[in-house]
C-alpha cells in the first residue's frame, strides 16, 4: 500500500514538471556536453606533452579546440580529434599554466574543462671561457715582466639562459696558484687586468674564473699564466716616422731602446742598411750609436730602402726595427746651396755630424751632395757650387792660370761679371765704387747721379750703376752686351755662407781685392727697398755685404760696389 | 647747398671706412713704383696647405708652424722657438701626407720675400697670417758661433740671430718630378 502511494506521487511530480515547461512553450537548455581534459601534471621546461581528452553527452561529431597561456605552443591539426601537441618553454622556477579543451556538438552545444600543468626548470650548467691577449714575441699565455696581462671571460655562455637577460650573472676570479698578483685587480668583472711583477725567476700562477648564470648555477674555468724573468724580456725599441730624402744627403737616425726589466740595461746598437733595388747601401755614420745619420747613395730612380737597427740588451736579448727611407734620385737643381757643410751646436762649429741638431743647413742640398760624391757639376766650385770661367771672348777657360774676365755658374745659368785687381783704371776693378741710379723701375726715386768722387772708372766721371751698366754694355764683356744689375736672389746665390772668413764667395772664382779687410763689401741689387719708404719715393736700395753676408737697403747715394750679371737659367750641354 | 652738403658727407663716410678697413686687416704696405719681386704665376697653389714656389722648385707650407690651414686660411697662432727646437721639430715632421718637411736654408727662405712689401715682406695671398716676424733658417753662422741665420718678414732682410732666441718657423721641401707645375 505505502509502495504504490510513493510511485502515485512521483509519477505526478513527474508529469507536473514536464508537462509543465512543454505547455509553456520555453525554449529547453541543451544539456551540458560533458568533458574530460585531463589530470593535472608536472613536466619539464623545453619538452613537449601529448594531450587528449574525451566528450559525452553531445549530437553528431564533436570539434576540440584547445587553449592556453600564449607562451606554450598547441599543436592542433585535426579539430575532429582531441589528439594535440603541447610544447612548453623555457622557465626559471617552477610555473603554472591553465590548459582548457573546449568540445562543440553539431547543435552548438559546448562543453569546457581543464586541467593545471606545472612546469618545472631543468637547468643548464653554464660554461666558463677565458682567453688570453697574448703578446707578440712571447710564447702562448708567457709574459715578460711588467707586463699588462688581460684576460677575457666574455665569451662565457649559458645555453638555457632567458633570452631577455645576459646569460651570466656574476663573474668571479681568483688567482688560485703563484705568487699572488691579483691584489689591485677588479675581481668581479667579465676581464681581468693584472701587471706582472719583476722578478728573476720564472714561475707559473694559475688564475681562475667562476661565472654564474641566472638560475644560481656556477661553472669555473682556470688558465695558467707563465710569468717570464728578466732575462726573458726582450727589450723595446722606437725608430721614428719613415723619411723622404735626395740622393747623397743625410738623415737622422735615432733609436730609443728600453726594457721592463730593469737589468736589462745598457743596450747596445747596431745600424744596417738594405741594399736598395740598384744595389747600392746608404753609408751610416756610426752605426753602433743610437743617434746617427745614413747618406743616401747615389740613386737612379727612386729607391725604397730599410735603415734597420738591432738593439741588444744585458742577458743578450736582441729587437730589430726599421725605418723606411725614399730615397730621390737629385731633381732638376736651378738654386745654389749656401756652402755651408759644417754642423753647429749651440755655441759651436764643428766638421762632424751633430746628433743633438740633426736637419740643420749641412745634411741638405748641393754641398752634402758634392761631399758625399754624388753631385753631377759641370764645372768646378767649392762644395756644391758650379762655376766655369769664361775669356774676354766668352770661351771656357776653367784654368786659374789663365785670365778670366766672366764667370758662369751653372747651377743658375747665370754669368757674373768678374772683377779684376790690377789695373785700378779698369772699368772692372774690384775697388769701385757707385752710388745707386736707375732711370726705371726705381720705387719714384731714380737714385744719385753721383758727379763728385772720381771712385770708378766710367768715362763720362759719373759714378753710378746705371752709367757704369751703360758703358760696360757698349763695350761688351765677354762677347756679351746685355748685362744688368743683379736682383737680390741673384745677388745671394752666389755668397758662400760656409767660409769662416770673408768675403763670403768663391774667391777661385771672384776674386776681391784684400785691402777691405775691415769694411764692409757692399754690393748694390737693382732692387729699391719698400721699407722706410717716405711720401715722395723710395730713397733706399737693397745691397748685399760680401764680408759678413747680411743684406740691408742703403741709401741710394751710399757708395756700393756693384757685379753685373746677365742670361739666367739654361740648358749647359757640354 | 644742400647738395654739396651731402656729396662731401659721403665722401669723408668712404674715407674713414677706407682708413679704418686698412687698420682692421693690418695688411702689408706696398709703395707706390715698386713692381713685385714675385711675378703671380711664380707661386702655384698645392691642395692641403702648400705653396710651390717654380723658379725654385720649393714648395712652402702656407701657415707657419702652430697654425692650422684650414682649407682657406691659416688660423690660430704661430709658435716660436729656439733653434735647436726648430730643427728637431723639422726632422721627420708630416704634413700633408709629405715626410720630406725640412727647415728652409737662408738663400730657400728668401725665395718667397716680396721685396715689393713690408709688414709683411709676403704674398698674403700664398701666406696668410704671416707674422711680419723673425723666422729661422737651417744655416748657422759661421763667423759667429752662437748665431744662426733668420729671416724677418717685416722687410725681407736676413740676419744673424742668437740660437737661443724664440722666433718662427716655417718648412719647406723640394718638388718632385711627379708633383705638377702649375
Amino acid at each position: 500500500m505505502v509502495k504504490f502511494a510513493s510511485f502515485i506521487l512521483m509519477l505526478a511530480l513527474i508529469t507536473s514538471c514536464g508537462g509543465g515547461g512543454s505547455e509553456d512553450k520555453i525554449p529547453e537548455k541543451p544539456a551540458p556536453i560533458l568533458v574530460t581534459a585531463g589530470v593535472d601534471q608536472t613536466i619539464n621546461e623545453n619538452t613537449s606533452l601529448s594531450i587528449s581528452g574525451a566528450a559525452s553527452g553531445g549530437v553528431g561529431e564533436y570539434a576540440y579546440a584547445w587553449t592556453a597561456d600564449a607562451t606554450l605552443t598547441i599543436e592542433h591539426e585535426n579539430t575532429t580529434s582531441a589528439d594535440a601537441v603541447l610544447s612548453v618553454p623555457s622557465v626559471t622556477a617552477l610555473t603554472n599554466y591553465t590548459v582548457s579543451l573546449t568540445v562543440t556538438d553539431e547543435e552548438g552545444k559546448t562543453g569546457k574543462n581543464q586541467f593545471t600543468l606545472t612546469v618545472e626548470p631543468i637547468n643548464l650548467l653554464p660554461d666558463a671561457i677565458i682567453e688570453v691577449s697574448q703578446m707578440t714575441d712571447y710564447g702562448d699565455n708567457k709574459f715578460p715582466v711588467g707586463s699588462l696581462v688581460n684576460l677575457d671571460a666574455s665569451t662565457s655562455f649559458d645555453e638555457d639562459a632567458p633570452s631577455d637577460m645576459p646569460q651570466i650573472a656574476a663573474y668571479s676570479w681568483q688567482q688560485t696558484a703563484g705568487t699572488l698578483v691579483l691584489s689591485s685587480s677588479e675581481l668581479t668583472q667579465s676581464t681581468l687586468q693584472f701587471t706582472t711583477p719583476v722578478s728573476d725567476q720564472e714561475e707559473t700562477i694559475t688564475v681562475a674564473v667562476m661565472v654564474t648564470d641566472q638560475e644560481g648555477a656556477s661553472s669555473q674555468a682556470t688558465v695558467d699564466i707563465i710569468l717570464l724573468g728578466q732575462a726573458s724580456t726582450i727589450p723595446d725599441l722606437a725608430v721614428g716616422t719613415d723619411v723622404s730624402v735626395f740622393t747623397g744627403e743625410r738623415i737622422a737616425l735615432s733609436a730609443v731602446a728600453s726594457s721592463k726589466a730593469p737589468r736589462a740595461a745598457p743596450f747596445s746598437v747596431t745600424w744596417q742598411s738594405s741594399v736598395n733595388n740598384e744595389g747600392s747601401v746608404a753609408r751610416i755614420g756610426a752605426s753602433d750609436q743610437f743617434n746617427t745619420y745614413a747618406e743616401a747613395p747615389l740613386v737612379s730612380q727612386t729607391q725604397s730602402m730599410q735603415m734597420v737597427a738591432t738593439i741588444k740588451d744585458s742577458f743578450g736579448n736582441m729587437r730589430s726595427s726599421a725605418v723606411s727611407v725614399m730615397v730621390e734620385p737629385q731633381t732638376n737643381v736651378s738654386m745654389n746651396d749656401t756652402g755651408v757643410t759644417a754642423y753647429a751646436t749651440n755655441n759651436t762649429v764643428l766638421a762632424s755630424y751633430q746628433s743633438d741638431y740633426a736637419g740643420q743647413d749641412a745634411d741638405f742640398g748641393n754641398d752634402r751632395m758634392a761631399l758625399s760624391g754624388v753631385a753631377d757639376k759641370t764645372g768646378r766650385g767649392a762644395g756644391g757650387f758650379d762655376f766655369t770661367r769664361l775669356n774676354e771672348n766668352g770661351d771656357q777657360v776653367d784654368n786659374t792660370a789663365l785670365p778670366w774676365r766672366c764667370v758662369r755658374d751653372n747651377i743658375t745659368g747665370l754669368v757674373w761679371e768678374a772683377k779684376t785687381l790690377n789695373d785700378v783704371n779698369d772699368i772692372h776693378h774690384a775697388d769701385h765704387v757707385y752710388t745707386w741710379f736707375q732711370s726705371e723701375d726705381n720705387g719714384n726715386v731714380a737714385g744719385e747721379l753721383n758727379t763728385g768722387a772720381a771712385s770708378c772708372s766710367v768715362s763720362n766721371g759719373q759714378c753710378n750703376t746705371e752709367d757704369f751698366l751703360n758703358e760696360v754694355n757698349s763695350i761688351g764683356l765677354c762677347g756679351f752686351f746685355d748685362w744688368r744689375i743683379p736682383t737680390h736672389q741673384e745677388l745671394q746665390s752666389i755668397v758662400h755662407y760656409g767660409k769662416t772668413t770673408p768675403p763670403l764667395a768663391d774667391t777661385d772664382y771672384f776674386p776681391f781685392s784684400g785691402d777691405s779687410g775691415s769694411f764692409p763689401l757692399w754690393y748694390w741689387t737693382n732692387e729699391s727697398s719698400a721699407d722706410g719708404v717716405s711720401d715722395s719715393g723710395a730713397f733706399n736700395a737693397w745691397a748685399l755685404d760680401f764680408k759678413s753676408g747680411v743684406d740691408n737697403f742703403l741709401n741710394k747715394s751710399t757708395m756700393a760696389r756693384v757685379r753685373l750679371v746677365r742670361a739666367g737659367r739654361v740648358v749647359i750641354d757640354e | 647747398m644742400s647738395i654739396l652738403f651731402k656729396r662731401v658727407f659721403w665722401v669723408v663716410c668712404w674715407a674713414i671706412l677706407a682708413v679704418v678697413s686698412q687698420f682692421v686687416y693690418a695688411e702689408s704696405t706696398c709703395p707706390d713704383g715698386l713692381e713685385n719681386t714675385i711675378p703671380d704665376e711664380d707661386l702655384v697653389e698645392y691642395e692641403g696647405g702648400e705653396i710651390l714656389h717654380v723658379p725654385s722648385n720649393l714648395v712652402f707650407m702656407r701657415c707657419t708652424i702652430g697654425q692650422q690651414w684650414d682649407g682657406d686660411t691659416c688660423i690660430g697662432d704661430a709658435e716660436p722657438y729656439s733653434w735647436q727646437q726648430a730643427l728637431a721639430l723639422s726632422v721627420g715632421y708630416q704634413f700633408n701626407e709629405k715626410n720630406s718637411w725640412r727647415l728652409p736654408n737662408v738663400k730657400e727662405l728668401a725665395v718667397i720675400v716680396e721685396r715689393a712689401c713690408v709688414r709683411p715682406s709676403i704674398s698674403e695671398d700664398s701666406f696668410p697670417k704671416t707674422p711680419a716676424d723673425d723666422f729661422w733658417t737651417s744655416t748657422p753662422s759661421m763667423l759667429d758661433e752662437q748665431r744662426a741665420w733668420s729671416l724677418t718678414f717685416t722687410n725681407g732682410s736676413s740676419a744673424i740671430k742668437a740660437k737661443d732666441r724664440d722666433i718662427f718657423v716655417r718648412l719647406v721641401r723640394t718638388r718632385l718630378p711627379n708633383e705638377p707645375i702649375e
